[in-house]
């Protein structure tokens, strides 16, 4: 029997990222084979049986992944996605600051960045640290607003952290996922956090194969270091206590950038039966010296292992002065999170109540909801532009018509404020021209300007190119390239803020010239 | 004593500890208030003995057969809050047996023979629910009846529940299951405490290898968990469910309730009974490893619950709905009329989703779906007609 290539959809994913964990069963659902999603890739399976045949996943989206296939007959399989059920956007608007720590403590910084926004969500980047600096890697991003309590996630610089208002619920808090930028380590952990653990093991396990296959680095960068630490609390998880002598070198090299590394070190350590309490104390303490730790769990790990130290070593003070350091940190954390996630109004007063905290300075806001809440300008679109869009329409044979852009995001810092992300507004003509569900939003990414258009027809989109107007005139085009059920379209910028209107090139609505 | 069941013998067995504390003498209504803020803030609770009392009973009258771990003791100590509550007895047997009081003092002992029979074989699992009252801080406490007796020392009645989940990693049962149903609040009377000072009951202090032992627990981090007076908790609705199926794989022939899955289903459940229109909202979490571990298998086939419907809504009233089973052709369920999503519950399986709309003004549709413990969740996209 041939084997059978399975393939999947990954939208907007680099190739190679874990996206999720399926699962192989026969027509009676029989677990036959579980196996990682990498994106770009497909899985050949050799099912070795004949009857028909399932695959089925659940990504951390909630997206569901499902296909039936004959192996005898089959060669191909494609996965359908069925994502889950749409839920309403309430409006609200919140905003998202970013806390480093320096000399003197914890402090508001200004570097964070919204890389994306929708309706019901907003994308939130931490600058990654210069190269060559090997410490002050680990930040706090905290989002409040709404009236919502503001959590607060500890994060590896780098991060890209989702931000979505709750629905419904006891806690109504913001909640924070980890997305970014190791899409395979955000996997593992989302699945971890959502209690799925047979799909958290199965991408674990590919993580650590992918790791173990390359030689033990001994100036990893932060990346590296992180990718390191995930896999070793999946380790730690799964109870493999085989590669240890390995992973300790790895924890070792990795300890310089996060604290996870030492207190992984410590329970690697513990569950070695030949190593002596005092092995672990030492990593436990160097956890705690460290700083705050950056996985989901380990606040309640650190303090857990030195909870246990000072039980076998009552008299010993480094130990309890560790303790109590750890403590309000480790009361304040949230226990089943992607991210270390604490409540307070700041990282050096962690509390375990919620907690609404006026944002600092430097906060970059955003809206969210089903339309945007911003105030329409009394005035129309400044159509500055006008003799210009009309001679290139007429030289392109096309329609070019200006959109405005509405702020859906700002950062401001004192008096100044900065879009940093927004949507178009399509107006109700070119709304029916484009379909009637048209949505387009735009932030601000390294490449320059992301415009993600949604709700058009693919075969339209392929022909709609987007562009801006730069001060002399200069019109620059791009066109839009699919990314799963969306189109993407990146335009040069180097502004800092967003332009007030984008340019939509629409392709001529009859036959073109010369064609019949 | 609170050992109820207690058929242990030198195979892989499971062995269980449930407590369900409804009656609290300190709290607020009980028989003798303590004189404490923290005390004063919490009251009696109408659910957690009739749900003790159902995951026993469960235990006793499912488990004892099974082919793997069959039960092999069962420790029960419940305290219920008043005549709308659970009654005091369990019958086993076709006997009935009183079930004691769950004191610290009766817990303690319990948790003390548990732990003995749990370390007597390797494949054993040790299996624990408890229900009543938590709070948290960076650990949980559970509180039993006689909390808050002596106000110098609130906690003294208390159980920390993370530390008795340390300490039983030095117990040879390589599998442990933990369910939480509890709240894990904070009242603003526990912020003003320094620490809080619950017992560990087992020594805390072991290096090795760990077992296999999550923690379900019922609520997130300052939240409560809910149940009607006089009946199931929420969570132990759910615990019960998963135990039945939903948190089960089929491998190697059978359907098997594991580590990996359970706290996922218990979280599934709680999660679609959100959504019910006036249900307090509660959101499970699981803790530590699952590493796929046997708890229990099945002697057939599970039921798993669905809710099916069109896109866009307005088709759903108007279909007529069948579900036919792939493997044979046969039609396992139907609805020919109705308002909202189509739910119910059929044997996992694969099944042909099939709809058709009398008045044509959909165009008939059908989706391959998959009911696969814990959930199907589905919505076919139709076309205007």
């Amino acid at each position: 029997m041939s084997p059978v290539e399975i393939g999947w959809e990954a939208a907007g994913q680099r190739p190679g990222d874990v996206i999720g964990a399926a699962e192989l069963l026969d027509e009676h659902l029989e677990l036959l084979e579980r196996f990682p999603l990498v994106a770009g890739v497909t899985r050949s399976i050799e099912v070795g049986r004949a009857g028909r045949c399932l695959v089925h996943a659940r990504l951390p989206s909630g997206t569901t992944l499902l296909a039936s296939f004959d192996p005898v007959s089959d060669r191909t399989v494609t996965l359908r996605a069925r994502p889950p059920r749409p839920r309403p956007a309430e409006p609200v608007a919140g905003w998202a600051a970013a806390w480093r720590r320096g000399p003197d403590g914890w402090a508001p910084s200004g570097d964070l960045g919204i890389v994306g926004s929708e309706p019901d969500r907003v994308l939130l980047e931490v600058p990654p640290v210069p190269s060559g600096v090997t410490t002050d890697a680990v930040r706090v991003v905290q989002v409040g607003g709404g009236g919502l309590a503001a959590p607060m996630a500890v994060v590896a610089a780098g991060s890209v952290v989702e931000a979505t208002a709750p629905q419904a619920g006891p806690e109504r808090a913001w909640r924070l996922r980890l997305v970014g930028p190791d899409a395979t380590c955000a996997t593992l952990l989302e699945y971890a956090a959502a209690g799925d653990l047979a799909a958290a093991a199965v991408v674990g396990d590919e993580l650590v194969r992918r790791i173990e296959a390359q030689p033990a680095s001994l100036a990893p960068d932060l990346g590296e270091a992180f990718r390191v630490v995930v896999a070793a609390y999946h380790l730690l998880r799964v109870g493999d206590e085989a590669p240890q002598d390995a992973w300790g070198e790895r924890l070792a090299s990795a300890a310089s950038w996060l604290p996870d590394a030492s207190l992984l070190a410590g329970w690697l350590a513990l569950a070695r039966s030949r190593d002596e309490p005092e092995s672990a104390r030492g990593h436990f303490l160097d956890a705690a010296r460290r700083g705050l730790p950056v996985v989901g769990g380990s606040l309640r790990l650190l303090f857990d292992g030195l909870w246990l130290v000072n039980r076998a070593r009552p008299w010993d003070e480094d130990v309890q002065v560790a303790l109590a350091r750890v403590r309000p940190y480790a009361a304040a954390a949230a226990m089943a999170a992607s991210m270390t996630l604490l409540r307070g109004r700041r990282p050096d007063r962690p509390s375990p109540g919620p907690a609404a905290p006026e944002p600092p300075g430097s906060a970059v806001r955003f809206f969210l909801g089903p339309r945007p809440v911003a105030r329409r300008s009394p005035e129309p679109p400044a159509l500055d532009l006008g003799t210009l869009l009309r001679d290139a329409a007429r030289r392109l044979g096309s329609t070019l018509v200006a959109v405005r852009l509405v702020p859906t995001a700002v950062r401001q810092t004192g008096a100044r404020m900065t879009v940093q992300a927004g949507r178009l507004d399509f107006e109700p003509g070119l709304l029916r021209r484009l379909g009637g569900d048209a949505q387009a939003s735009v932030a601000r990414s390294r490449a320059g300007l992301r415009v993600t258009l949604g709700g058009v027809e693919p075969g339209l989109a392929a022909r709609l190119q987007v562009g801006t107007v730069s001060g002399t005139g200069e019109l620059m085009l791009a066109r839009f390239e699919p990314a799963g059920r969306a189109t993407v379209a990146v335009l040069a910028w180097t502004d800092a803020g967003l332009p007030d209107q984008l340019v939509l090139l629409l392709p001529p609505s009859g036959p073109q010239p010369g064609r019949t | 004593m609170t050992t109820v069941f207690d058929r242990t013998d030198g195979v892989a067995q499971t062995h269980a500890l449930v407590i369900g504390v409804g009656r609290y003498r300190h709290l607020h209504g009980g028989a003798r208030p303590a004189d404490d803020a923290l005390a004063r803030s919490l009251g009696q609770l109408g659910s957690p003995a009739t749900s003790a009392l159902a995951v026993a009973r469960f235990l006793v009258d499912e488990h004892v057969t099974d082919p793997e771990v069959p039960l092999g003791s069962v420790e029960l100590a419940v305290s219920p809050a008043g005549p709308v509550d659970a009654a005091s007895e369990i019958e086993v047997g076709g006997g009935r047996v009183p079930v004691e009081p769950a004191t610290f003092a009766r817990v303690r002992d319990a948790v003390d023979r548990w732990f003995s029979r749990c370390q007597r074989h390797t494949g054993n699992v040790a299996f624990l629910y408890f229900s009543g009252h938590g709070v948290a801080r960076e650990h949980v406490a559970l509180l039993l009846e006689d909390f808050a007796e002596r106000p110098q020392e609130l906690f003294e009645h208390a159980v920390d529940l993370e530390a008795l989940h340390l300490g039983m990693a030095a117990c040879r049962a390589s599998t442990q299951c933990f369910f939480v149903d509890a709240c894990r609040s904070v009242p603003p009377a526990l912020l003003e405490r320094r620490e809080v000072r619950a017992r560990a009951l087992l020594d805390g202090w072991h290096r090795g290898p760990r077992p296999d032992a999550p923690i379900v627990y019922a609520t997130g981090h300052d939240e409560k968990a809910f149940g009607r007076p006089g009946g199931l908790t929420r969570y132990a609705d759910a615990l019960l469910r998963a135990l039945h199926g939903l948190g089960a794989r089929r491998e190697k022939g059978a359907w098997r309730v594991t580590t990996d899955q359970v706290g996922l289903a218990v979280a599934e459940v709680l999660r679609h009974g959100n959504e019910v229109p006036g249900t307090p909202v509660q959101h499970a979490q699981v803790v530590g490893s699952g590493r796929g571990s046997v708890l229990r298998v099945l002697p057939g086939v599970p039921g798993v619950p669905f809710r099916l419907g069109c896109d866009p809504a307005a088709a759903t009233d108007a279909a007529s709905m069948r579900l036919i089973a792939l493997r044979d052709g046969r039609l396992a369920d139907h609805r020919d009329g109705g308002s909202g999503d189509w739910l119910g519950e059929v044997a996992a399986g694969a099944y042909d989703f099939q709809v058709h709309f009398e008045r044509r003004d959909f165009r008939d549709g059908r989706l391959e779906v998959v009911a696969y413990p814990p959930w199907l969740d589905d919505l076919l996209p139709v076309e205007p007609a």
